[in-house]
């Protein structure tokens, strides 16, 4: 993938002279364009595969309008007649050759034209950007929830593995892994809105239309009816981090340089969240960044319990009348997102570790 | 997970049953009550036709006079529906029992065929290295981009409607099990083609190779048993995706059909009844699906923990 | 008076089936400004008796008796905080492997930085200008150009040199050297060596240095304790020592060091490998592979006693002054 790293394998005594300190000097200096080229590659790299992604995603949703029913027979009533049908699939340019179709299906996705719904008869395009503020809004806050309970609880458990409450906390994670998300909405339902009454079951509660965004952040009755969706939707997420955390946190405990950080006195605060709190969270920027799609994918299910005016329960909705263009195009647009935060994430994750900079061949250990 | 076995196949499979294992399984007592949990609900399901007390799918047995009893321990309650009965008079334990027998057999249809297929996948990709490999591990890396349920509830959306519809209900099982076994095969590619390259070039494949065994064989009588370690934790750990998966699918809708309900098809039909109060045809399923679940995942957390040199 | 002072130390590891003992009855002293090589086999105890005096022994393993003083002071029982304040400030400590000392997240300097700021009440900028001078002192050169850079950008013979600065930080009395050159090309290893003593001599530092290795031994230290199966089986001088080994296993270790001056084909070697730890047999740890062992060695465990002050050997053939050989 890269050159291997250029060690400096220079012993300098402490009287080396002048000649050999000004390489090194210039090589360390020097070093910072290099950095800079790899990181371009390792960009560009990247963006390569995520267009082959992308392409492969585009390929699977094309393909699903040649072989799930006809087309034509879904946009057209009984009473057609035979030469009416293929005139249309004249005008569709379903007769042209499959590749010449194909390319026209991925520009047309490209400029985010993803075809009219055999079901409501409305540009998809339309429909989903109409519901995905609903989604997004969910996901978001889901992630944070989880990220803001996973990390410190993770931590915890990592530092002190053999206190009660760890193993408390353990057992109740094992618990939110076991727990399908629905059912999570389902009991959260039961305690919260059916026997005490403090929340909304369904829906979004009031929403303040921004123009091209629909918000339910800025009413009281929109930000209650985002709690327990947000919570379901982002309980397995925060198990999975707090594990994360906890098994990092336990590995760069093990580490050398934890045991020469303690060796050289400084005290457990700084050792345990300077150092080994940096180190354990690297895979974890990685694992919450893929978690974001995810979750994205997960609102599915979130959206069914609580009727969630969002994109996911109108693909399920699409899958159960098999409305393919709703289906392809939702199948995109999250490749697409999953697609974008991958590379984000990769992005950051080579920014925050200075070894990825240099080297990703020889100190493999993220 | 990846760590892997230095010794020749059959002291792997010797050390697996050494008194290590052996030890920590005795030692803990939630592994213990969590395989007691598993065996109980497995066996229950498998014997569910013998001890179930009535037969939910025979609708001449179902009076709708019986409908909505509560659980044996409240108000209104009828001796013979000890987990209340639903709104067509079924039985709630009955259908648990009947459900269950449906999950657990589609969870380990899925976790059979993820396994065949990402343990010969990895195992190929691993040996035969170039381009092959190169094919089947981007695949992998493809689909392990997409969250497993979204792809489950895709292939399963697109089997389906490729099924003429007088077949669909038919075979909803089958495509169910080929969902989500499909969703799941790349776990175990990924970590038996690490095993693979690592044994491959150890002395006795190599000499193995030298005296002309056929490379099936190698694979299959000398790479293979070396897998088995961090393959039996993913499985495990899988059969309570799989069963999720399950569940979770026919929570939405897309999974088996009503007239042969799993856990998660019970769930589905018994929350329109949460807010009228009839709590127990909803409660009661979850709460199988959830302790079905959690005692095989603590099953697999141990396994992983007592398989894996690193943590002990 | 010694600066350091190890008594009957006993350092145990319970296992779930039975007790390991780590380090046995482990006594020894370290003057100021002296140099005490501690040597043996890998699992002798070496690391762990280092370890147990900087109190920082890996749980579940625990310090089961004896004492340590440190400048006439009780450390090892103290509180955790009073522990901690010792470290780095008056004991520093070297590790074996410079790739894995550092974090590699941080720059050296920072790294540096917050040890001074931790041992003293330097402002930042101050800090920055010491781990600079530290950074020279140590043979790091254009240190100004260095001391932001990451630890991966330091061949290990540098990162050695970082991990010594960051020990003598505070300009502790005592360094403990825990395998300070295996790590390293031979060729850096004697630069490094030749470092730890100039530093102690400039400074009056004391060292402990562990290692596996007599010719780092017989190159750097006053005196040197010889370690096997967690006791120590022999002290005394250098020089002493190297000329005359009394126990037989020193006498093994220093016929399996080539020579120059020696005109025989192959090395002596010691048959047979160091004990582990829970198969220690009774009596003389080291009578299997003794070529002078007797029926007496297989059943009493011999005691260290003076032979040639200060030599002391723990073997039985010394006891009473009546050497059966």
């Amino acid at each position: 993938m890269f050159s291997p790293r250029q060690r400096s394998r220079f012993p300098v005594p402490p009287g080396t002279s002048r000649l050999i300190v000004a390489q090194l000097a210039g090589r360390a200096t020097g070093s910072s364009e290099t950095k800079a080229t790899t990181m371009l590659a390792f960009i560009l790299k990247r963006l390569a595969q995520s267009l082959l992604v992308m392409f492969f995603v585009a390929l699977i949703a094309f393909l699903m309008f040649q072989f799930v029913g006809d087309p034509v027979h879904q946009m057209v009533g009984i009473e057609t007649t035979l030469e009416e049908r293929e005139e249309l699939r004249e005008t569709l340019g379903l007769n042209d050759p499959v590749l010449v179709q194909f390319s026209r299906f991925v520009s047309a996705a490209a400029t985010f034209d993803f075809g009219i719904s055999y079901q409501h008869k409305k540009p998809v395009a339309d429909m989903i950007l109409s519901r995905m503020p609903a989604t997004l809004e969910l996901s978001i806050l889901s992630a944070l929830f989880a990220l803001a309970f996973g990390v410190p609880i993770g931590a915890y458990t990592g530092l002190h593995r053999n206190t009660w409450l760890s193993h408390v906390l353990m057992t109740v994670s094992l618990i939110g892994v076991s727990l399908p998300t629905f059912l999570i909405g389902i009991l959260l339902i039961f305690v919260f809105a059916v026997i005490l009454g403090w929340l909304p079951s369904f829906g979004r509660g009031d929403v303040v239309d921004l123009g091209w965004w629909s918000t339910g952040l800025l009413t009281i009755t929109g930000l209650k009816a985002l709690i327990l969706p947000s919570i379901t939707l982002g309980l397995f997420q925060m198990t999975l981090i707090m594990r994360l955390v906890r098994s990092e946190m336990l590995e760069v405990l093990r580490t050398d340089y934890i045991k020469f950080a303690r060796a050289r006195g400084l005290p457990d605060r700084v050792v345990h969240f300077r150092h080994a709190l940096k180190n354990a969270l690297v895979p974890v920027i990685t694992v919450t960044g893929l978690q974001l799609g995810s979750i994205i994918a997960f609102a599915i299910i979130t959206e069914t319990v609580f009727q969630w005016p969002g994109m996911g329960l109108l693909f399920l909705q699409s899958i159960q009348t098999v409305d393919i263009p709703i289906m392809s195009a939702y199948l995109i647009l999250i490749a697409f997102i999953v697609v974008a935060i991958n590379l984000v994430v990769d992005i950051l994750y080579y920014v925050i570790d200075p070894r990825l900079r240099s080297a990703r061949n020889t100190e493999a250990r993220p | 997970m990846t760590a892997p076995m230095t010794d020749p196949p059959r002291k792997a499979r010797r050390r697996l049953l050494d008194s290590d294992l052996w030890f920590s399984f005795s030692r803990s007592p939630t592994v213990v009550a969590a395989t007691a949990v598993a065996a109980i609900m497995l066996l229950g399901a498998l014997l569910a036709p013998l001890i179930a007390p009535q037969d939910p799918f025979d609708l001449s047995s179902l009076s709708i006079l019986d409908a909505h009893v509560p659980p044996a321990w409240m108000i209104g309650h009828d001796h013979s529906f000890l987990l209340g009965s639903d709104d067509q008079g079924r039985d709630v334990l009955s259908a648990i029992l009947y459900g269950s027998r449906i999950s657990i057999g589609v969870g380990f249809a899925s976790v059979a065929l993820a396994l065949v297929l990402g343990v010969s996948l990895g195992l190929l990709a691993g040996y035969a290295g170039g381009r092959l490999d190169a094919w089947i591990m981007r695949t992998a890396e493809i689909q392990l981009s997409f969250p497993t349920i979204l792809i489950a509830l895709l292939l399963n959306g697109v089997l389906r409607s490729a099924l003429p519809a007088h077949m669909q209900d038919q075979l909803a099982v089958p495509v169910l099990i080929l969902a989500i076994g499909i969703s799941g095969w790349v776990q175990y590619a990924r970590t038996v083609r690490g095993t693979t390259l690592v044994e491959k070039n150890k002395e006795y494949v190599q000499a193995a190779r030298l005296i002309g065994i056929h490379p099936v064989m190698i694979m299959l009588k000398h790479i293979l048993p070396n897998t088995m370690g961090p393959v039996l934790v993913i499985a495990t750990i899988h059969l309570a995706v799989a069963i999720i998966t399950e569940a979770t699918l026919s929570f939405l809708g897309v999974g088996v059909p009503p007239t042969e309900p799993s856990l998660g098809t019970l769930i589905r039909i018994g929350n329109d009844f949460l807010f009228s109060g009839e709590w127990w045809i909803t409660i009661f399923p979850g709460a199988a699906l959830a302790i079905l679940v959690l005692a095989v995942n603590l099953l697999g957390d141990w396994l992983r923990d007592a398989l894996n040199p690193k943590l002990r | 008076m010694a600066l350091l002072k190890v008594d009957r130390l006993r350092v145990e590891f319970p296992t779930r089936h039975r007790t390991l003992v780590a380090v046995d009855d482990v006594s020894l002293s370290i003057d100021a400004g002296e140099v005490l090589g501690v040597v043996g086999e890998s699992g002798a105890g070496k690391s762990v008796t280092g370890a147990a005096i900087i109190g920082l022994i890996e749980p579940p393993g625990r310090i089961a008796g004896g004492e340590i003083c440190f400048a006439g002071r009780r450390i090892d029982c103290l509180p955790d905080d009073a522990k901690r304040r010792i470290r780095g400030r008056e004991i520093g400590s070297v590790f074996q492997d410079p790739l894995t000392s550092l974090n590699p997240l941080f720059t050296v300097g920072q790294q540096l930085v917050e040890t001074i700021l931790t041992h003293s009440d330097r402002s930042a900028a101050d800090a920055r200008r010491h781990a600079l001078r530290l950074l020279g002192d140590v043979g790091i050169p254009a240190p100004a150009q260095r001391i932001d850079a990451y630890p991966h950008e330091f061949s290990g013979g540098m990162r050695q040199r970082v991990v010594i600065a960051l020990a003598i930080c505070a300009t502790p009395r005592l360094i403990i050297a825990d395998e300070p050159t295996t790590a390293l090309d031979v060729s850096i290893q004697s630069q490094i060596i030749a470092l730890l003593k100039r530093l102690c001599r400039e400074h009056g530092t004391a060292i402990m240095l562990i290692t596996h290795d007599m010719g780092v031994i017989a190159e750097t230290a006053d005196r040197v304790a010889v370690m096997y199966a967690g006791r120590i089986v022999e002290v005394g001088r250098v020089r002493q020592i190297l000329r005359s080994p009394n126990h037989p296993y020193t006498r093994g270790l220093m016929e399996s060091i080539p020579r120059l001056d020696s005109d025989s084909a192959r090395l002596a070697q010691i048959d047979g490998t160091m004990p582990r730890l829970h198969e220690i047999p009774v009596g003389c740890a080291f009578h299997p592979r003794c070529p002078d062992a007797s029926d007496r060695c297989r059943e009493n465990r011999p005691a260290l006693r003076m032979v040639d002050d200060p030599a002391a050997v723990a073997c039985l053939l010394f006891d009473d002054g009546r050497a059966d050989g």
